[in-house]
């Protein structure tokens, strides 16, 4: 017996020593941990590439869904499909109640961006990279912190301040208040300034010195530091790298009936390269190209066209039962428009009435109002639909006849793979995207941030002429003075920026999303003041119950 | 007699040396054994000469023997002279073999004597004597031992009972088997006997010898919970995987449904232990972990099927066992037996149980009214049909002629279009037997299967062999190997598209080719598209078992075995699609390659001194796992003629890759102890260590005890005659649920982010995407398991009564954190739930006469499933966790009937809507008055087989049914629709029962232009019985023209599957997961019922 134990015992111990012990061991083969994942620089571009993405994403090309809460819901468009409108804010009980997902979902996708950014600040002084290096991937991911940051508070007032990498389960976030986060953000941007490179020495697309300058003039008139606000915009305004263009350019020169407005807003025409002086800040769209963000083959990139432009295909009815025009088509008719966020009257005729015909912004190539008629079988056929003097049978507004701002949309620019096989006109059901790089920002708004800032040190007379050199360089008539009071100056971003502009961001920045739908946009009669503030997303209160609601939700 | 004798017995040096080698691989054993020979020592003749006469020859052996020989003197006038012999120490037998190896007789030793005989070929024939051996009630024994009383002559019946001998008139055959009386026949007249066994006192828990890991024990003296299933009694039944055959036949193993050709069900046993860890039972094939899909293994090559219940059953296979153990043993030749051929054939149809279909032409335009019951009716009360109301002028459009007057003609049958009747068909042949040193099982068999949606096929050609050979007695050298090769080729077309599809749109242009969208102007793709592709898509498997078992000389009960498992599998998947990317095209070529070897080195010790019986088992043993995934895809093509083989005609190519790796590395010891064959002791310790473990803990220790008790050999119980057996048994053990590989890693995600300027190329971008936890670790499960086997009424009752309960902890949880962090949750040790059951089964003998017997099997079990503890004290009602509440509780709001027309309704609710009931009494109705509604748990489930067998015909029905009792096995059908330029153009389930003014009872809300602030799902009980199963069987082995073509069994069965289910359930069958069947939702999937025909023969 003693010896069947003895055989027993070698037994186990040559079992224990038989295995190496790195047999047991972890090594991840198809993917990377932070451990080894940020040494050099080429991992840290990587990392900041990821922003680009993640910004892309979150305001362009997430979904064909919720980069548009940043434009419906405000005071110039209204929900085109009753019963299914809570992505577009109808009713606004519903879609901004504490547990529904808009206030959550960009909660979430803006905070990644946080961290991320928190990732790269933290983990870059020990990396490897060489001190320019450091300083340039710290500025670029201190500006997209202070972007997020930016927009969380425009949207939710002071939230939580996660400047640090999360190691563990941290569940006692405090709110921290709206003026400390813009202090924050005022922060970053002002380090960030150091480290980004000049405009002129920028890629097309890159984060540059020019873009931090123009954001951190907008976060000073939201902190109310109109000073300051005025300082930084005029430096950019004053940067001779940068003006805002007055002539004819880029891809559609030659195009006889165009306008420069128009040529801001042709394919090719955003980034630099095209010759734009314009723009600060591209939104970069490749079509096809991995990483590209944009498909022809699928309804992939920013559906901006099928969100904003009409629904032409619901024209028929008893009264004209054969629909005008060949639809979904890659012309005036608004591509594959689905007539989800349609114009108010407010947008499409209000705002214009001062000087409907000298300012090229309104012209029918970059305000669409009248279609000609592509439909041989149509009794129309041939003839100019007019949304200011429609044929009996079609209503205007609805959701499949109004008039609508021609920058959703590419008439005559769609990429072949988008067509119904065989046909050179008519779009395929996949279509919908605006195949456009997309400004984020643009000098045009630099001058009404500074316009802005004027108002509010109460200089009228150089806010009227910051407003006075966007509109002369689309022919309208100058604004007096004694005219320029906030509501004409968001008007006129209306006219400038109109379905460019994140509105809603604008709009909670002023405190005055629920003045402004109260009084322009009578398509929303339950806006209540609480809305100038989203709720905290109730998933995370409950996951750090120390984090207060915002009033009244 | 054959004796062995040893070389000397090794000294201490030699033994360690020994067992360094035993360390390496089977090679090595091999070379280290050669050494072990053996000598024979047994009667031996030492003679010469010439020409000697077999009398001469019968004195040499007498002389050198002692032994004799006994014959009839004429025989010896027929015997021809041995010419030259010269032999030396030669054994008796081979001696004999030479002298008359040209005789015309042969001889035969019987005791000290050898008796002349002639020639089998002369006389064998008519006097082979066939015949079948059967228990008392008329069950096979298989394997039962006959040999000829006072010779070494001897046959082994097959596994259905049959046996053939040459035997003379007048000799007496001796029929045995463990845990059978011996039986004596005489052979007589007659050539084809049926010989009836009985059992011994002991039931048949005392023959059965079931694989409890890493070894066997006889049922009787097991002390933890192990069942073997009945696998028997579905042989018959229309499976092509073998999971399907368990499903209800053993208690607390819950095995679901199956709606996809050849597809594997979940399978689950004794509840719910984890909330996010895996719940897959392990699956162990001839004492080698499975990880391949199930459907890979020809249910025919089974032998065997042993589950592992309880923890201290299950502990010996550690961090991975805590779901439960399945035992899979394939099937063996035996030694010694005649060749086997066996050939079965079998086909069955392929229809959906059940009628659900979408809604025809009729029933969808009365739909388009209800829809727009404001205008098909007359205000205020709209019950009374509006005369000038127009379909036309509502449905979509194109659905209409441009004035919208009259509707198109169309009436398009999706549904019908989309499905077929299917079938399996099912072929197998196998043979087997084996000599003194190999036996060996060879098989083939060929399924075919095309379900009941087109295009759902299933192709399974698979091979085994498994041979054992012992070439020296005290060694054992097997290899049990099988490939498999699965084919699923096709494409089905979108169910769900299929179903929401209307009648007035047809899926064809007017040239016959696909319309892209059936629907003009609308998105939706056409189903058929899905379906009308290139697709290849390919299973191979390869598996090879191999095992060498030393019986260790020099220690009497010693036995070393290795198993060294290899696993390789192939998955091919190729295919292309014009439809795919807008019609742009898309294919891809997609290359996953699987290897798992397992080396298991198992020391077993099995002894009997006295009163006391010990078997000690210990184990060393290591997995290795790897993987490799390869694709190439291309979209955006130019010509796709050439689909899948030519991916460079893509015009935009996307490569990708993937692998991973993981190990494991463990020992086992175990003791079996039994004293006086009625006290019993099981005490088994495992370690663990896992890659996947979190680096802080790589090594997990998991023990277990149970204790048997045979009270029926108890002196105290002997007087109780109607109590044959009786065993009491308590075991207590822990196991584990694994943590997934690399989940206590941090992750970042690397990918193609961007691209700068116009014309510019792909950057890449990455970014966390989890947070790592070292300190990670598996979930423990403890359990206490408590049971009564018992036999009474001469063992016409047995059964098995078993209560367990259990106590999961350290559950694997992805922790909620808040999501400004960047990241959602955290992988982290959360909880504990628990389980306790009662599990009974029962079989009965209700009637056993001459010919006819009728037994019944009754199966119940309940499982009460509760979270013990989470977070704190909180509850997690985003999760639908609350503590003191199964996992599954379905939380949500009640509802009692829909608002009507004229209803006052509170605000945000219209006609129509579900009337949801303000619990909290405030007069608001909001998330407050949501309450626990139930749980999708079922509360019992129970079966029932009938088997009855009438001379030759055998008739089983075997009926299931799982139990929702109160408020349980819920689960969620809601449907509700409002009206908008959608909803005229999605069919919908035509069993659904839609509310208007003109239906005020209608089930399920419809909404007009406004949608209610609180829509809430439904739950409804799935509860339900179902005829599972039914088989009639003829078996024609007594008739002579069954024997004149030389039959050892010839049978023919129909048989039915799923054929009626009761239930209140409305839609897709209630035991389909809500959660993808969703009741009367669109992307169900049909349960199949399937009628077979089939014949077995064996030859």
């Amino acid at each position: 017996m003693k010896k069947l134990l003895n055989i027993f015992l070698l037994f186990l111990v040559l079992g224990m020593f038989s295995c190496s012990k790195s047999f047991l061991e972890e090594d991840p083969l198809n993917f990377l941990s932070t451990g080894n994942g940020y040494v050099s620089y080429s991992d840290y571009t990587n990392a900041v590439n990821k922003l680009y993405d993640q910004v892309r994403s979150e305001f362009y090309s997430n979904d064909d869904i919720t980069p548009f809460h940043y434009i419906a819901g405000c005071d110039f468009l209204y929900n085109g499909e009753q019963g299914t409108g809570v992505d577009r804010f109808a009713p606004m009980a519903t879609s901004l109640d504490p547990t529904s997902d808009i206030p959550k979902l960009h909660w979430v996708n803006l905070y990644k961006i946080v961290t991320n950014a928190n990732t790269i600040i933290d983990l870059a002084p020990d990396s490897k990279m060489n001190d320019d290096q450091k300083l340039e991937i710290a500025a670029k991911a201190k500006f997209f912190r202070a972007f997020a940051y930016r927009t969380l508070a425009y949207l939710y007032g002071g939230v939580p301040l996660n400047l640090e990498t999360v190691t563990s389960a941290k569940t006692d976030y405090k709110r921290a208040t709206r003026a400390e986060v813009y202090d924050q953000c005022i922060k970053d941007l002002t380090e960030a300034i150091q480290g980004l490179k000049n405009i002129d020495q920028a890629v097309d697309g890159e984060i540059n010195k020019q873009a931090a300058q123009h954001l951190l003039a907008e976060v000073y008139l939201a902190a109310g530091k109109f000073q300051q606000a005025e300082q930084t915009a005029t430096a950019v305004i004053d940067n001779p790298d940068v003006h805002l263009m007055q002539n004819r350019f880029g891809s559609k020169m030659s195009q006889q009936d165009g306008n420069v407005y128009w040529d801001l807003f042709q394919q090719g025409n955003q980034n630099r390269k095209s010759g734009n002086m314009e723009g600060l800040w591209v939104i970069q769209f490749e079509t096809d190209v991995p990483g590209g963000g944009a498909s022809s083959s699928s309804r992939v990139g920013y559906p901006l066209e099928r969100q904003c432009a009409p629904y032409i295909g619901q024209i028929p009815n008893s009264t004209i039962p054969v629909n005008p025009f060949i639809t979904p088509a890659d012309d005036m008719t608004g591509g594959r428009g689905i007539g989800w966020s349609i114009s108010t009257p407010y947008f499409s005729d209000s705002i214009w009435k001062s000087d409907f015909d000298n300012d090229i912004r309104n012209s029918n190539l970059n305000f669409i109002r009248e279609m000609v008629s592509t439909n041989p079988k149509s009794a129309y056929f041939g003839q100019v639909i007019s949304t200011r003097n429609p044929p009996p049978g079609i209503t205007v507004p609805s959701r499949s006849f109004y008039a609508y701002q021609a920058k959703c949309t590419t008439p005559g620019g769609h990429p072949k793979n988008i067509f119904v096989p065989g046909s050179s006109l008519q779009l395929s059901s996949s279509a919908g995207v605006t195949y456009l790089d997309q400004y984020m920002f643009r000098l045009a708004e630099t001058y009404l941030i500074r316009a802005e800032a004027y108002l509010g040190l109460n200089m009228k007379d150089k806010a009227a002429a910051d407003i006075n050199t966007v509109r002369a360089r689309s022919e309208a008539k100058p604004v007096a003075a004694s005219q320029v009071d906030i509501d004409y100056i968001l008007d006129e971003r209306l006219r400038e920026l109109g379905l460019e502009e994140k509105r809603r961001l604008t709009l909670m920045r002023l405190g005055l999303l629920y003045d402004r739908v109260k009084r322009f946009n009578p398509y929303y009669k339950d806006v209540l003041p609480k809305y100038n503030l989203w709720p905290i997303p109730q998933s995370e209160i409950d996951a750090n119950p120390g984090l207060e609601q915002n009033p009244d939700y | 007699m054959i004796k062995l004798s040893y070389p000397p017995p090794f000294n201490n040096k030699q033994a360690i040396k020994f067992w360094l080698i035993m360390k390496l691989t089977v090679c090595f054993i091999l070379f280290a054994s050669l050494q072990l020979h053996a000598k024979v020592t047994a009667q031996q003749i030492t003679t010469s000469g010439e020409n000697l006469s077999l009398a001469q020859v019968f004195k040499i052996v007498k002389q050198q023997t002692g032994y004799r020989f006994f014959y009839k003197d004429e025989i010896l006038n027929r015997a021809v002279k041995i010419k030259h012999i010269h032999v030396k120490n030669i054994p008796l037998q081979g001696f004999l073999d030479l002298c008359f190896k040209d005789q015309p007789f042969t001889y035969e030793i019987v005791d000290k004597t050898i008796k002349l005989a002639p020639k089998a070929d002369l006389q064998a024939e008519q006097n082979r004597l066939t015949g079948r051996v059967v228990d008392s009630l008329g069950k096979p024994v298989a394997g039962a031992a006959i040999t000829i009383k006072g010779t070494n002559k001897g046959a082994v019946a097959d596994p259905d009972g049959y046996f053939s001998i040459v035997a003379d008139p007048g000799q007496v055959l001796v029929f045995r088997s463990v845990g059978f009386s011996p039986t004596q026949v005489v052979v007589g007249e007659k050539t084809d006997i049926i010989v009836v066994l009985k059992a011994t006192i002991q039931d048949l828990s005392e023959v059965t010898v079931v694989s409890v890991g890493y070894g066997t024990q006889k049922q009787r003296n097991v002390t933890g919970s192990v069942v073997r299933a009945d696998i028997e009694s579905f042989k018959d039944a229309p499976n092509t995987n073998m999971v399907q055959s368990l499903q209800g036949t053993v208690p607390g193993l819950n095995v679901g449904p199956v709606t996809i050709a050849g597809s594997t069900p979940s399978i689950q046993v004794r509840g719910r232990n984890t909330i996010s860890g895996g719940q897959d039972v392990l699956i162990i094939v001839d004492g080698i972990q499975y990880t391949g899909d199930l459907s890979s293994i020809n249910p025919d090559d089974i032998e065997s099927i042993d589950l592992l219940k309880d923890a201290s059953s299950t502990a010996v296979y550690g961090a991975q066992a805590a779901n439960g153990v399945l035992l899979i043993s394939t099937k063996k030749g035996k030694y010694n037996a005649r060749p086997v051929i066996s050939f079965s054939s079998s086909y069955a149809t392929q229809n959906p149980a059940g009628d659900n279909r979408p809604m025809n032409r009729p029933e969808f335009l009365d739909y388009i009214k209800k829809l727009y019951y404001d205008s098909a009716y007359l205000a205020p009360d709209y019950t009374t049909p509006n005369p000038d109301f127009n379909v036309a002028r509502f449905v979509h459009r194109s659905e209409a002629n441009d004035a919208r007057t009259e509707l198109v003609d169309t009436d398009y049958d999706w549904w019908d279009a989309g499905t077929n009747t299917g079938y399996i068909n099912d072929n197998q042949l196998s043979i087997s037997g084996g000599g003194e040193k190999v036996s060996y099982l060879i098989s083939g068999g060929r399924t075919n299967q095309e379900g009941f949606i087109i295009n759902d096929l299933f192709k399974r050609t698979s091979v085994r062999s498994n041979i054992e050979a012992r070439p020296f007695k005290w060694l054992k050298l097997g290899l049990q190997g099988f490939g498999s090769f699965v084919n699923r080729d096709g494409a089905e077309p979108s169910i769900s598209g299929l179903f929401s599809m209307p009648p007035l749109n047809s899926p064809f242009n007017e040239d016959g080719s696909y319309a892209i969208n059936p629907v003009p102007t609308t998105f939706d793709l056409n189903p058929f598209f899905t379906y009308a592709v290139q697709d290849y898509e390919r299973h191979n498997y390869f598996v090879a078992n191999t095992y060498a078992v030393v019986d260790f000389p020099f220690i009497k009960g010693l036995s070393y075995r290795v198993n060294f498992g290899n696993n390789y599998r192939t998955d091919k998947h190729y295919y292309a699609s014009q439809y795919a990317q807008n019609q742009t095209g898309e294919a891809y070529k997609q290359d996953e390659q699987y290897y798992d070897y397992t080396l298991d080195n198992i020391l077993t010790y099995d002894r009997h001194l006295g009163d006391h019986a010990i078997t000690a088992t210990l184990l060393y043993g290591a997995v290795e796992r790897k993987y490799d995934y390869t694709r190439a895809r291309g979209i955006d093509f130019s010509n796709i003629t050439l689909g899948y083989n030519n991916l460079s005609l893509a015009g935009q190519q996307f490569i990708e890759s993937n692998a991973w790796r993981e190990a494991l590395n463990y020992q086992m010891a175990r003791v079996n102890y039994a004293y006086k064959s009625k006290y019993l002791l099981t005490a088994t310790i495992r370690r663990d260590g896992f890659s996947g473990f979190a680096q802080n803990n790589k090594y997990a220790l998991f023990p277990s005890a149970s204790i048997g008790w045979i009270f029926s050999d108890e002196s105290f119980t002997k007087g109780l005659h109607w109590l044959n057996f009786g065993k009491l048994r308590a075991g207590y053990g822990l196991s584990g649920t694994q943590t997934p590989r690399y989940s206590s890693l941090d992750q970042l995600s690397i990918g193609p982010s961007y691209v700068f300027g116009d014309g510019g190329s792909t950057e890449f971008g990455q970014s966390p995407t989890s947070l790592a936890n070292p300190d990670l670790q598996w979930e423990k499960t403890r359990e206490l398991n408590l049971a009564l086997d018992f036999g009474i009424f001469n063992n016409r009752i047995t059964g098995t009564i078993e209560a367990y309960s259990r106590h999961t902890k350290d559950l694997l949880f992805a922790r909620v954190i808040p999501e400004l962090t960047g990241f959602s949750s955290i992988q982290s040790n959360i909880g504990e739930v628990g389980n306790k059951g009662i599990e009974v089964m029962l079989n009965t003998i209700n009637i056993k006469r001459q010919d006819f017997s009728w037994s019944t099997n009754f199966v119940f079990s309940r499982n009460i499933n509760k979270v013990l503890q989470l977070l704190g004290t909180g509850d997690l009602p985003s999760s639908s966790l609350f503590i003191g509440q199964p996992i599954g509780a379905i939380y949500g709001y009640k509802v009692n009937g829909i608002y009507q027309i004229g209803e006052d309704i509170p605000d945000g609710f219209y006609p129509g809507s579900y009337r949801v009931v303000d619990v909290n009494g405030d007069g608001k109705y909001d998330a407050d008055d949501r309450v626990i509604l139930g749980s999708d748990n079922p509360a019992y489930r129970f079966s029932l087989l009938n088997s009855f067998d009438y001379k030759n015909l055998t008739l089983s029905f075997f009926i299931n049914s799982i139990q929702g009792g109160k408020n349980g096995y819920l689960g969620n059908n809601s449907q509700s629709v409002q009206r908008n330029e959608l909803a005229t153009r999605i069919n919908l389930n035509s069993k659904i029962d839609f509310w208007m003014p003109a239906n005020p009872d209608g089930e399920y809300p419809l909404f007009t232009d406004n949608y209610p602030k609180i829509n809430p799902d439904v739950y409804k009980d799935r509860s339900f019985v179902r005829l599972q199963d039914i088989t009639l069987a003829y078996n024609f082995n007594k008739f002579s023209f069954a024997k004149k073509w030389g039959f050892q069994n010839l049978s023919l069965y129909v048989s039915g599957k799923n054929l009626y289910t009761w239930t209140k359930w409305k839609g897709w069958d209630p035991e389909i997961s809500p959660a993808t069947g969703n009741g009367l939702g669109s992307s169900g999937r049909p349960l199949i019922k399937a009628y077979a025909i089939g014949i077995k023969a064996s030859f």
